[in-house]
């Protein structure tokens, strides 16, 4: 509430509107417009010259493509999927178990399941059908649709996905936050440049790498985050009932479809899992629709297979959440999944 | 429509081409403006355009009656019905369910069980702020200081002028009629004035504010993880978004208004460089303030009548300006805090400084301590006014003093990075008195520096279109 007395020293800042000509207004604007076009392209080089200045997520994504690009020779066991699958299967010991050469390229959930068919694809079209695809999942994957930011960073040439097996169409605003991921990475990739510029310190920190097959060891259990994460999807996923998506559904048929026309075997793993999770009724019941429709969609094609099902179960000491193993355990999922391959491939 | 979307730049460049193309009729510039201003609220809700229709005709019409009205009677009868539909609307809107839950209340206490009486009243966006402008101008026309509207569309325009409707200034009828009625020229250094309010007001709302909302949302949600300097920082990043988020909005409004060839009034002097309450609320919402000095505190009889009237008008207009901001007693309270403070501030210091302290015969030292010290006290106003709770007060004040983590220190890093922008732009115009104090700066410091301001906006603004704080008010 403003005081009524009257009082000689009541002086507060005003506004004094300066003098400016039309000239100088337009000179300012043009500067203030030139400036940040100048900011994004550079932005844009930086990050294209220097991955690693992208956020960890891109950083792998990007990774696992180089892999796939720079690959000279053809391979036995591909490994695509998320990353339950690119902390969780060691291409090395999948090698040992199965023979062949075996290389892992998952990335993780975002990339949903339509990015594994363009790796498939891009491969099949450099060097041919591999012996095998492995497609490592977690039971919520299915549901998701690709964060379509990422398209940008697939380095094929633009529109790329409307060539693909499992051309999917993308809405007209999810092509626009494509186009904007793609040319305006000051407005789409604000909190990489954010965290960069706030703590330029940290850039020197690199991001995590993977080994030279795509495989990224996790090395430190999170018993307590596990078990919290695990609650989670009882508490909340698993009442969402499981539903595949439509854009999953189509680009599980590319797969298969691939699979049939190249004549690769392609076999779907379930990823780890805490144990006790399917044991809970609720979850329980959805994992197994999730399975009973996975199974279906599989028993078209006698080259797709169904494998680790039920799941792979291991302790929270063992997990740094609840579908992802430390590398302690590595050894034994991988060699669970090499086993359910093996186990196919006999019959 | 928030002024932080992409719908509302698009809307606004529309209407602004439109608006120039008609530059030779004014009437046709007012009918557009108006058309534009409805368009602007109904994107929000369209049913409550009718609120503001039925406002714009009572007050129209009481307006013109009150001028010609020959008896004091009749003219008494015609203010009360207009202040009573304005207040009426606005008591049901805003207050019916907050007094009919703490009427339950307070029937449980005395034995009674009520059925429940809450409506689930949804509040229109702005109410407050055009409810306050419209009964403004009754009561000038009642105390014949203004002469009424004849045109509707003109009256139509000053109750819902777009820029202004939904978070303020709350605009007088004797500035912005007149602005309304006569051809406007649209003048190159006020639109040069209006573009830099523009940039920087949003650098305040989607930079700072926004940012600072960042620190503090997760700390008020669950303070009990928090302590020591989290909270602290958490505090002051909620008083540096308050002012961010109200004064951007403020700043937007009056820029846009500026290219529209209008001039809304300032809202905001530099609120935390004040040295005493008096001082403080003279800098901030002065809109509000000063409405409520001169509609509600002086007819109350203001300081005229002794000391213990004076701080019983105090008190009950801070109260009620307290009020004014939401139906929720922290509000309340937090008027009632600064009432207090103005009454013992003016208890001891019967006539205090205002404005520019630098000026007076007091010693620097002395005047940074009362900045310091209002600062404080205004802090812990922010406290009482953001809390959900009396047991959240109690935490944050028990719980200041528990030292500094890792997570406190990454706080404070965080709020003093987006802050220090604000600071040193506040600093300049402190130093000059000038609140334009960067458009007068040369051209090789003040086009880098809009630069900066545009890149900062786009790399560190929050996209997320967070909705301004004022706008629940």
């Amino acid at each position: 509430m403003a005081d009524v007395s009257e009082n000689k020293r009541n002086i507060l800042p005003v506004e004094q509107v300066c003098q400016v000509s039309w000239r100088m207004m337009a000179v300012t604007i043009l500067a203030v417009l030139l400036s940040s076009v100048v900011l994004n392209e550079t932005v844009k080089v930086l990050l294209r010259r220097h991955p690693a200045l992208n956020n960890t997520t891109y950083v792998v994504f990007m990774e696992q493509w180089e892999r796939l690009t720079d690959l000279e020779e053809p391979v036995d066991t591909l490994i695509l999927g998320d990353s339950s699958g690119y902390h969780g299967v060691d291409p090395e010991i999948l090698a040992d178990a199965l023979g062949g050469y075996s290389l892992n390229l998952c990335t993780f959930g975002d990339a949903a399941l339509i990015n594994p068919v363009w790796q498939l694809e891009t491969y099949l079209e450099r060097h041919g059908a591999p012996h095998r695809v492995i497609l490592v999942a977690v039971h919520d994957l299915w549901i998701r649709d690709l964060s379509t930011p990422l398209i940008p960073k697939v380095p094929l040439p633009w529109g790329f996905w409307q060539r693909s097996r499992a051309s999917w169409p993308f809405e007209r605003a999810e092509l626009w936050d494509v186009f904007v991921a793609h040319h305006i990475p000051v407005y789409s990739q604000d909190k990489t440049i954010t965290r960069r510029l706030m703590y330029p310190w940290r850039i020197r920190n690199r991001p995590q790498r993977s080994n030279p097959r795509g495989f990224y060891p996790l090395q430190k259990a999170e018993p307590e985050k596990t078990v919290q994460d695990g609650a989670n999807h009882l508490r909340k996923t698993a009442p969402r009932g499981w539903n595949i998506s439509e854009q999953s559904r189509v680009a599980l048929e590319a797969i298969i479809a691939l699979a049939d026309e190249n004549g690769f075997e392609f076999y779907i793993a379930n990823s780890p899992q805490l144990a006790g999770m399917v044991n809970d009724p609720a979850f329980g019941q959805y994992y197994t629709k999730g399975q009973q429709v996975l199974a279906d969609l599989v028993a078209v094609s006698p080259r797709a297979h169904l494998i680790l099902s039920p799941p792979a179960e291991y302790p929270p000491q063992r997990m740094q959440n609840s579908d992802h193993i430390v590398q302690e355990a590595v050894d034994d999922f991988t060699r669970r999944v090499a086993a359910g391959v093996a186990a196919c491939e006999g019959q | 429509m928030l002024f932080n979307s992409f719908v509302f730049v698009g809307f606004f460049l529309l209407t602004y081409v439109l608006y120039l193309s008609l530059r030779h009729s004014t009437r046709w510039q007012n009918v557009l403006l108006l058309a534009a201003s409805y368009v602007f609220y109904g994107y929000w809700d369209w049913r409550f355009l009718a609120l503001i229709a039925v406002s714009t005709v009572v007050d129209f019409t009481v307006g013109r009656a009150l001028f010609a009205a020959e008896s004091q009677r009749r003219r008494q009868w015609l203010l009360t019905l207009s202040v009573c539909v304005n207040l009426g609307i606005l008591g049901f809107f805003k207050y019916y369910d907050f007094f009919a839950e703490n009427l339950a209340g307070v029937m449980r206490v005395v034995g009674l069980e009520p059925d429940p009486f809450t409506l689930g009243v949804i509040l229109p966006v702005g109410i407050s702020f055009y409810t306050f402008q419209t009964m403004s101008y009754t009561i000038d026309i009642y105390r014949g200081k203004l002469a009424p509207v004849r045109n509707m569309v003109n009256f139509g325009l000053f109750v819902a002028f777009f820029p202004q409707l939904v978070a303020g200034p709350i605009e007088r009828a004797h500035n912005l009629l007149p602005q309304i009625e006569r051809p406007r020229c649209i003048d190159r250094n006020h639109v040069g004035a209006g573009l830099w309010l523009i940039l920087w007001g949003y650098f305040k709302k989607v930079v700072i504010a926004d940012r600072m909302a960042l620190i503090v949302n997760p700390v008020f949600a669950n303070h009990t993880e928090f302590q020591g300097l989290e909270l602290l920082t958490a505090l002051l990043a909620f008083t540096v978004q308050i002012y961010g988020d109200f004064s951007g909005y403020s700043d937007i409004a009056r820029g846009l208004a500026k290219l529209l060839g209008f001039d809304l009034m300032l809202n905001f002097k530099l609120p935390y460089f004040a040295i005493n309450p008096s001082d403080f609320w003279q800098r901030w919402h002065v809109s509000l303030s000063s409405w409520l000095r001169d509609y509600l505190y002086i007819p109350l009889g203001g300081n005229r009548g002794g000391t213990l009237r004076t701080q019983r008008n105090l008190a009950a207009t801070m109260l009620l300006g307290g009020l004014w901001h939401g139906a929720a007693w922290n509000f309340v309270i937090w008027g009632g805090y600064h009432g207090a403070l103005l009454a013992i501030y003016r208890w001891l210091d019967p006539t205090p400084i205002h404005g520019d302290p630098w000026r007076s015969d007091q010693p620097r030292w002395r005047i940074l301590m009362m900045m310091a010290v209002m600062f404080v006290l205004t802090v812990l106003g922010w406290l009482l006014f953001r809390a959900d709770s009396a047991g959240q007060i109690v935490y944050f004040l028990g719980n200041f003093h528990y030292g500094a983590g890792e997570k406190g220190w990454k706080m404070l890093y965080t709020w003093f990075y987006f802050t220090w922008p604000l600071f040193a732009v506040q600093l300049l115009q402190y130093r000059t008195g000038n609140l334009l104090a960067v458009t007068a700066l040369p051209a090789p410091i003040r086009i880098p520096i809009y630069c900066l301001m545009f890149c900062g906006i786009v790399v560190f603004g929050v996209h997320e279109s967070m909705e301004f704080i004022y706008f629940q008010f």
